[in-house]
This record gives C-alpha cells, structure tokens and sequence, in this order.
C-alpha cells in the first residue's frame, strides 16, 4: 500500500514538473484568446493563417483561437465579457443589439486612439469605417465585407440585346424589356423575409443622399425614415410588383430555392450579396456578372452591404494593448490581400487587376465593391439599426410587396420602428 | 440493548428518497419558473442592472398589437393542432378498432410516423411540398385542372397560417389514433356483445359503448395537444418565420424574438408567464369540467 501511494505521489510531481515547464514557456509570452465566427473551411484556414504570420511577427504574443458559430458567439459573448470569463478579442456585430448594447455597458475598448495612431482612415473609407463602430466611435476593424448588387445571366443579356444599365432609369428599362421578352426580370423570393429588406434597400439606397442615409443610421432622434425618397423607393417597389418583374409566387419562395431557380436560367437578374459568388460560380450553368444598382445622380450611388462583422476589444481584458496590436494588424493590406487571394472580398478596397487569374466574376465584384468605396458609396444593411428593426422591415416589406400597405404606411412603420427606440 | 437509530427509521426518511427527485424538478423546473416571474417585472438588456418596474411590462403587452395577433393565431393553431388532430385520431382509432382491418399493424404505424419525426424535418418538408415553383402540392393541383386554386400558401397571409396548421394536424393526429387504440383496449368485448344483442350497429357500438369509454383519453389527448398548440415554435420558425408580415407569428416566437434578438429579457418574461397562466388555467378548466361530468 505505502510503495502505491509512493507511486502516485512521485507520478503526480513528475506531471507537476512537467506542466510547470510548460507554463514557463507559456508564461514568458502574453497569451490572449479570440473568439471569432470563421468556422467554415476556408475561412478559418485564413483566420489561422493570419494567427501564425501574427504570431512570427510578434514572437512575444501567443493567440489562442476558438471558433464558434454567430449564434453561439451571441449567444454567450454577453454573460462571459459580464462576468469577466470572456475573450481578450472577439467579433462583435455592428448594431444596437449586439455593439450598441456592450459599447453603452461599458463592456468594449474604444479604438479611437489607435484609429488615428495606425491612420485606418488611409486603409478604409470613412463610410465603412463608420460602419464598423458605434455612436460615432470606432472599436475595431472588420477584415472583410460584403456588397449587394445584381448578378446576372450574360448569356441572356446578350441574347436580349441588352447591356448593362449606368443609370435607374436605364435599369428600369431593361426590366421592362425583359418582361416584354417573356422572361422574368428579377428572380427573387421573399419568404425568409430578409431578402425584401435589401430589395427596398437598394433602391433607397440609389433615391437617398449620403447625409439622409448616415441620419437614418445615426441613431438619433429624427423623423428620417418617413423620407419621399424612402417613400418613393416603395412606390417603385409596388410598381415593379404590379408590373410582374418578379418571380411568379415570390413570397412563398425561400432564398435557398430562389438561387436554384435563378441557374435555372429563365430570369435575368438576382440581387443579392456577393456570398452567393462562390455558388454561382460553381453550379451556374452559365457565366454570371455582377453590377450594382445604379443611380440617376451619381452622387447618390450608395450599395447595400458594408464591413463583416468587426473583430473588438474587451474592456474586461488585461492584455488589451496586445490584443489591439492584433485589430492592427488586422487592418493592414496583407491581411485584406490574404482574403482576396482566396475570393473573399476584403473590408479595404483591392485592385481587381491584381486579380488577373481569378474567375472573371470575382474581379467584377472587386470592381464594383472598389468603385463604391471609392466614392464613399458603402451603404448599410439597414436591418440592425435598432434591435426590432429586422422583423419590422422584413414584415413591412412583405406587406407592401403583397400590395397590402401603402408606401406611406410602410415608412410610417418604419419611422415608428425607429423612434421607439431613439426616443 | 439499545438499538441505534439510522436515518432508515427517521421520519425524513421518505424525504431522502424524494430529494434526486426534488432537486431535478427544483434546478431546472421551479428555480427557473421563480426567476421568470421575477425576471417579468424587471426591465433588463441582457446586460448591467436589472430595474424593478412592476407591472409596466403587463401593462405594455395588454396594448401590443403583436401581442393579440400572436395570440389569436395562436387560437387558430388550437383548431388544427387539437381539435382537428383529436377528431381525426378517434375516427382513424375507431375504423380501426372496430372494422377487422387487413394490415392494422401497418396502418397504425404509418398514421403514428409523422409524429415521431422531427418538427424542423417536418417543416422543411412541408416547404418543399407548398413550394409554389417546384412543390407537390401546385403540381398535383396543375395536373388535375385546378390549377387556379394553385397559390403562394405560405407566401400569402390569407393562407399561410392554415397551411402551417394543417402540417400540425398532420404531425398530431398520429399521437391522438394511438392514445385511443390504447383506450379502446381497455374497453371489454362484452359490451359490443351486449350492444350486437340489442340489435346494435357498428354506430351504436362507437357511440353508446366506446365514446363514453374515451373520455379519460380525450382529456389526455385534448390537454396535450392544446398544450402543443400553444408553445408551437419550430413549425413557424422553420416555415415561415412569422410572415408574412406577422400573420403566422405565434407567441413563443415572440417571446424568443423579445429574449434573443430584441434584448428585452423583461418583456419576454412577461410574455412567458402570461402564456403560462393561460395553459395552466385552461388545463385547470378542462379537468375540473371533466370530474364534474364523471360526477354526474
């Protein structure tokens, strides 16, 4: 019996020893932990890559990364940083529900200071540097973006005769001669709900000047939503319903069904974001383009879609200046190319000449993300501007779009929607 | 000799057998339903202080349009998830108890299938079937020439809600067919005897024999379902998120909208313990009417 508990005792100092060792090593570097939302394949093999070339170029800073889905990092993000269990850097979503709610308790580092000191504003537009922080203030940097335009089906643009339309009023044109044709000019389907909301929202995106849309998204006390233009843009909306431009049944059809009817090849346009690249390009049947909406008045050229969820501080962490020199490097030009080199569409803008061996498609929409940026024309996904704001829209939007509300009463729900929460 | 007293001859002894019991039900049932009803006069984010306001939030929810909306359609789910459902499970139970049907076996499970499959299976199934560009039901529609009642039914707010309940009865009526199978086994052949003696049918048999048998399994069955009725969510969630606009929204929907993605812990709280006061008080009714009835 003594010569067992001899046995176990010398065992359990060996392992002692050992992990002591091992804690040294980790000790002599900082040791901060990330939690992000790049789960899927290729994503997160960026996401690691970027952790080592970090790492090389830090040697005293260690990351330790976990991965989660956005509903489980949601999901926890807010008792873990409360109760102090949470990570040193995590990706925070932009909006009143997620960044708003943690930036007004206190729970996230301001990056304001080190926005000036890295000069971001030489990296990222200033609408999509507005994007990636809240009130006002920035908090950290979103690595990659998203756009919303129109894919298209070239082969039947030709066949159309038509081309792709520079202004609204060409676009609109071009539906009408699509229908006229016997095809369905936008393939569309609104049964998820949130597929209506950019639907609107691009063309009140092209309707609205910048000054309206910030005022929109300020957060701020204000009749802003109850705009002619947001009117007008649902008085196209109805009008562009009545006139057939949609898909036949659209409200009962989901957004995973409305891309396989799309490669069926029978509608010419789809507006959606550039994650349905990477689908097209493999089951298309076709070759597919990319444009975005445009606008009447160039000034007014504004696409939905904007930074992907920003990577922030913890207010919690005790590593915080370690941890903000990680949001830096996150910020600069290798990290955005090392997104383009896999047909990620970086938040900073990217030549799309650079590009030249990527499929045409993938460069079009660097073109058109590029082309917006540059002109300081990255707009909103409008949904998370307060946190009802989503099913209020996407329910507002299926009832004009089921003719069943007036444009006037569509902003007034929306106006309402807002100003009980800013008031 | 003096016997030494173990906890065995202890008059807690009948307590110490029911505690793994007690403290299950305590942690996750009665600590929960404490905090709740608490949580529903709080206002509270999700984060920082949580404030005592009282009543505010009922007060709130009794002038929430949304409110009433989820909750008549709610009402509405009652029809087709426990009414419909327990109809068609005693006819189904009773073809089939009192008919000598060839392959009973085989029918009583393929009728008893749907309900063990998962409700997010089931809604996306059902997806596929009301697809208006590729789905069953407008195809076979087509087919036959009544292509003019072909229509967007979950896109349509005239009938997304029917189409959504009528997949409830369909997942239901399987559960209540075999809570009557079992009830009709309790019931002894002499009294079919006696009824085929007094010149009976098969009608007089259903109903002077069986349906008074039943009422024990109604009840069963009617409580459970209404309870199922009214804290529908996968189904709405999976096919129609609510929509269109709000007309397929039903309460527990709400209340996971206001908890997870409004931040209005309070609020759903409220709701919570308000759908709660309402099963609870309609079960209560319902038993109560039936020991009166059995009275009788």
């Amino acid at each position: 019996m003594k010569k067992m508990i001899l046995f176990v005792l010398t065992f359990l100092l060996a392992i002692g020893l050992v992990t002591a060792a091992g804690a040294k090593e980790v000790g002599s570097k900082t040791s901060i932990t990330l939690w992000d939302q790049y789960y899927r394949g290729v994503e997160s093999d960026i996401m690691d890559s970027l952790v080592k070339d970090f790492e090389a170029k830090n040697a005293d800073i260690q990351i330790v990364r976990e991965t989660k889905t956005l509903d489980d990092l949601k999901l926890v993000l807010k008792m873990s940083l409360e109760s102090g269990t949470g990570p040193d850097i995590m990706q925070v979503n932009q909006g009143e529900a997620d960044m708003g709610a943690m930036a007004k308790a206190g729970l996230l580092v301001k990056a304001n200071d080190a926005a000036v000191k890295n000069n971001w504003a030489a990296r990222f537009s200033d609408s999509t540097l507005k994007a990636m922080g809240y009130g006002g203030d920035y908090y950290g940097i979103a690595t990659t973006a998203e756009v919303v335009g129109f894919f298209y089906n070239k082969p039947l643009m030709q066949k159309l005769g038509l081309s792709v339309p520079k202004t609204f009023t060409e676009l609109e044109t071009l539906l009408e001669r699509t229908k006229r044709a016997g095809y369905t000019p936008i393939n569309f389907g609104n049964l998820d709900g949130w597929t209506g909301i950019h639907e609107w929202s691009a063309i009140q995106h092209v309707l609205t000047t910048r000054e309206q849309l910030d005022a929109m998204m300020s957060g701020k006390p204000g009749n802003y939503w109850n705009s002619v233009e947001n009117r007008q843009a649902a008085e196209i909306l109805q009008r562009w319903v009545r006139s057939g431009y949609f898909t036949k049944d659209f409200s009962a059809i989901g957004y995973d069904d409305s891309a396989s009817i799309f490669m069926q090849g029978d509608s010419l346009l789809f507006l959606t974001g550039n994650w349905m690249m990477g689908e097209l390009l493999e089951n298309s049947p076709f070759e597919v383009g990319f444009f975005l909406v445009p606008a009447n008045d160039p000034s007014r050229l504004k696409a939905v879609g904007g930074p992907g969820i920003p990577f922030v501080v913890s207010q919690k962490s005790t590593k915080a200046d370690a941890a903000m020199k990680f949001i830096n490097y996150l910020a600069t030009e290798e990290a955005a190319k090392a997104w383009a080199d896999n047909m990620m569409l970086p938040a900073q803008s990217i030549d799309a000449n650079e590009y030249r061996d990527a499929p045409l498609l993938f460069r079009e929409i660097l073109d058109a993300y590029s082309t917006a940026d540059k002109a300081n024309g990255m707009g909103y996904f409008i949904d998370w501007i307060t946190p009802t704001f989503y099913d209020t829209c996407s329910a507002a939007v299926q009832e004009l779009m089921a003719l069943e509300i007036t444009p006037e009463v569509f902003v007034q729900k929306l106006q309402n929607d807002y100003a009980s929460f800013t008031n | 000799m003096k016997s030494k007293r173990s906890v065995y001859d202890s008059p807690w002894r009948g307590l110490l057998y029911l505690m793994p019991g007690l403290i299950t039900y305590a942690l996750f049932i009665l600590i929960p339903v404490v905090q709740t009803i608490l949580l529903g006069m709080m206002d509270w984010s999700g984060l920082g202080k949580k404030t005592f306001i009282g009543f505010q939030n009922y007060l709130e929810l009794f002038s929430d349009p949304i409110f009433f909306q989820s909750l008549a359609n709610n009402a509405v789910l009652v029809f087709y998830i426990m009414i419909l459902p327990t109809l068609l499970g005693l006819v189904l139970a009773s073809i089939i108890e009192l008919n000598d049907i060839a392959f009973r076996k085989l029918f009583e499970v393929m009728f008893f299938m749907p309900y063990i499959l998962s409700l997010v299976v089931v809604g996306v199934i059902w997806r596929w079937i009301y697809n208006p560009a590729f789905g069953v039901l407008n195809t076979v529609l087509s087919a036959v020439g009544l292509s003019s009642l072909s229509r967007a039914w979950l896109g349509e707010s005239q009938t997304a809600l029917a189409a959504v309940g009528f997949t409830g009865t369909w997942v239901h009526y399987g559960f209540a067919m075999v809570v009557f199978l079992a009830g009709y086994s309790r019931i002894s052949p002499s009294l079919y005897d006696a009824v085929a003696l007094d010149g009976g049918g098969k009608w007089h048999e259903f109903r002077h024999v069986a349906l008074p048998s039943l009422t024990n399994e109604m009840v069963v069955v009617g409580v459970y379902l209404f309870i199922n009725s009214l804290k529908t969510f996968d189904l709405v969630y999976v096919m129609t998120k609510g929509g269109p606009g709000y007309s397929t929204n039903v309460l527990s929907l709400y209340v996971f909208r206001n908890a997870f993605q409004y931040n209005r812990n309070g609020y759903a709280a409220a709701l919570a313990v308000t759908l709660m006061v309402i099963i609870f008080g309609i079960t209560l009714l319902v038993t109560r009417a039936r020991r009166r009835y059995e009275q009788a």
